[in-house]
């Protein structure tokens, strides 16, 4: 089911190192991705066994690393960050919904901040006039234009996620809630941040929080910081040109010399009946 | 990335698509009503008739010369001095037509989105996605074409839900143009048909040069189906006579749609310009870089893409405004239209001339 030309690829790119070093995967992934410099990951890594041997049952090679309890599995597509082993154990039909929840969270995370900037700023015609009226009224309180409250809030909650994954499990979460809710209830009392914003970082938060694979998670950040800045200059331009961008990326990105966006572009219709199954998955392309 | 530029010929359809639909629907308005009024529907009609007969001649003469570009074909045909003499001409069609096209593309996104940010901000803004995918070569570029079909998708929908409101009564009595005005309106629509030339640049880039002609001739017809839906609609929606008033009908199209909890939606739609648009940018700007690669060989290729870089947005700065910018464009229209004509007639000299043919 594996091709033995993306493994001669593989055996390659890792006999090329020459390293005295190598403390994880993290690091080995750095060193022999095909796109270096991608925010996007190109290489799974899991700790779990059922995990490991679904990528070796749809004919994906995997890395192991002698001391390292991270496995990493390539070629990967983009879509395969939106799965999770536990998603065999559903109904197709339930499995493809939470798929398609998961591509709809990475969207939200990734551009909902940015759009409410873009529209607030820029582009408030939209906005039907019985929900204008409250919307200005809760910004009227806030001294800063939107871009500012927009990167304050998500500033502030970049930090907290990363001081609650520092802290003990039991702790990072009554840390996390109880820090969040203080710092809702003060910035809307004082005027720092309005009531809408809230909405939106919430449910950026919570969608960001959808995604089963924290390299994408990273990913999604980032984006959404770039986002943000692009919609504040240039409006929803700054969010099309942004979104192209990422667009472009993702198909010009390669693992292995597999196309990253594939089964979508190109666009193979037998693979995405096959996935549908489980079992399938041959890392099979033409380089189309 | 392995053979970066090989692609099939679905994808060659779909990046010719991508060259037509884009500038080519706009490019269509308000000289089409003005010339045939509501009869503009028969000259589309018509002119993608005489484009898919133009793409038929155009594969065949590349399919007698094997796996050769025009370039090479040229050579043949011409001899050596004079064949580059047309090859150096042919790409500075492209040249004149991807900056034409940039232009108008930036003037179009600052009319309908930031009317107060300097224009040369906007074409380094609207470059970026054009200049990162041809820099990756042409299977990122013809690839990225795909979500031409989505787009249009959402364009045809948008035009269906405003039909309720359109009257039969403005395309009706149909053939009332005069037959000369017809005909001369058939040559006019062909403008929205420009694009289809790119084949012969890019034919040796295809693996599966069997198919060429099935996709070509797909691509074609769908760019006549969307460019009939879009003529009818909004000629049965605003009338001829407003029609002949408007920049940019589709986008006023976009007006016309209400929909429920949104003041307006014609910004989702500008969403969808904006790739539509810069379809037919892209398609030449990797066209002609790429022919520029080949014509004039570079060591070092960043050096040579920078520069045509900054060609690029020199040169479209070049127009003073928007009328100057359109000017440009019906004039670069007419050249793609003389640039289909000589492909033709270089198959009736291949005919004649038979050296570089390969045998069957």
């Amino acid at each position: 089911m594996a091709q033995p030309q993306i493994l001669n690829r593989l055996i390659n790119k890792i006999k090329g190192l020459t390293l005295n070093v190598l403390s994880g995967t993290g690091q080995l992934e750095s060193l022999i991705k095909d796109f270096p410099s991608s925010p996007f990951p190109q290489f799974q890594a899991t700790e779990r066994p059922d995990q490991a041997i679904s990528s070796l049952i749809r004919g994906k090679f995997l890395i192991i690393l002698d001391g390292t309890p991270v496995v990493l599995s390539a070629p990967v597509s983009f879509f395969d960050f939106f799965q999770k082993p536990d998603d065999l154990n559903f109904n197709w039909l339930f499995k493809s919904f939470i798929r398609l929840l998961r591509l709809l969270a990475m969207g939200l995370a990734v551009f909902l901040p940015a759009l409410y900037v873009a529209i607030i700023s820029y582009h408030f015609y939209i906005i039907p006039v019985n929900f204008l009226i409250p919307l200005a009224e809760s910004r009227a309180r806030v001294p800063f234009p939107p871009i500012i409250e927009v990167l304050f809030l998500e500033i502030v909650i970049e930090l907290l996620r990363e001081a609650a994954s520092r802290l003990a499990s039991h702790l990072g979460a009554t840390i996390g809630v109880m820090a969040g809710v203080l710092l809702g209830v003060a910035g809307l009392s004082t005027g720092v941040i309005s009531g809408s914003l809230v909405i939106v970082s919430m449910s950026t938060l919570i969608a960001s929080l959808v995604l089963p694979c924290s390299d994408l998670g990273l990913s999604t950040r980032i984006l959404k910081f770039s986002a943000i800045i692009f919609a504040a200059v240039f409006g929803v331009l700054g969010l099309v040109v942004t979104a192209a961008v990422t667009f472009a990326h993702l198909i010009t990105l390669e693992s292995l010399g597999q196309p990253y966006f594939q089964p979508l572009i190109p666009f193979k219709l037998g693979k995405n009946l096959q996935k549908r199954g489980g079992n399938d998955g041959k890392p099979t392309s033409d380089h189309c | 990335m392995e053979n970066r530029h090989q692609i099939t010929a679905k994808q060659l359809g779909i990046f010719i698509l991508s060259s037509q639909v884009g500038l080519g629907v706009i490019g269509l308005y308000p000289a089409l009503p003005k010339t045939v009024g509501h009869d503009g529907w028969i000259a589309i009609l018509g002119a993608g008739v005489l484009s898919s007969i133009s793409i038929a001649i155009i594969i065949a003469l590349l399919r007698r010369y094997g796996e050769q570009s025009i370039f090479e074909i040229n050579r043949y045909l011409f001899g050596n001095f004079f064949g580059q003499t047309v090859n150096l001409l042919l790409l500075l069609y492209l040249s004149f037509l991807m900056i034409a096209a940039f232009r108008y593309f930036t003037e179009f996104i600052k009319l309908f989105t930031l009317e107060t940010t300097p224009e040369l901000i906007l074409a380094l803004l609207i470059i970026v996605p054009t200049a990162y995918l041809s820099w990756y070569g042409l299977k990122p570029v013809a690839r990225f074409s795909t979500i031409i079909f989505f787009i249009l998708f959402c364009i045809v929908l948008l035009s269906f839900s405003t039909i309720s409101r359109a009257r039969l009564t403005f395309l009706l009595p149909v053939g009332a143009a005069d037959p000369t005005a017809l005909l001369k309106s058939i040559a006019l629509a062909f403008l929205s048909f420009i694009g289809l030339e790119l084949t012969v640049f890019l034919y040796p880039y295809v693996s599966d040069k069997h198919n060429v002609l099935k996709s070509v001739i797909t691509a074609n017809l769908c760019t006549i189906g969307f460019t009939l839906i879009v003529f009818l609609i909004t000629t049965g929606l605003f009338g001829e006579n407003l029609l002949k008033t408007q920049v940019a009908p589709l986008f006023n199209l976009s007006r016309y749609c209400r929909a429920p909890y949104f003041g307006r939606v014609d910004l989702f739609f500008i969403l969808l310009w904006f790739p539509l648009l810069e379809g037919t940018f892209r398609s030449y700007f990797f066209t002609t870089y790429d022919c520029m690669r080949r014509f004039f060989p570079c060591k070092n290729q960043k050096i040579l893409f920078s520069l045509y870089l900054v060609l690029t947005i020199f040169f479209s700065r070049l127009p003073k405004d928007f009328s100057q910018a359109s000017q440009l464009a019906q004039i670069v229209n007419i050249l793609g239209f003389a640039v289909i004509v000589f492909l033709v007639l270089c198959y009736l000299l291949s005919l004649i001339n038979k050296r570089g043919v390969k045998s069957r």
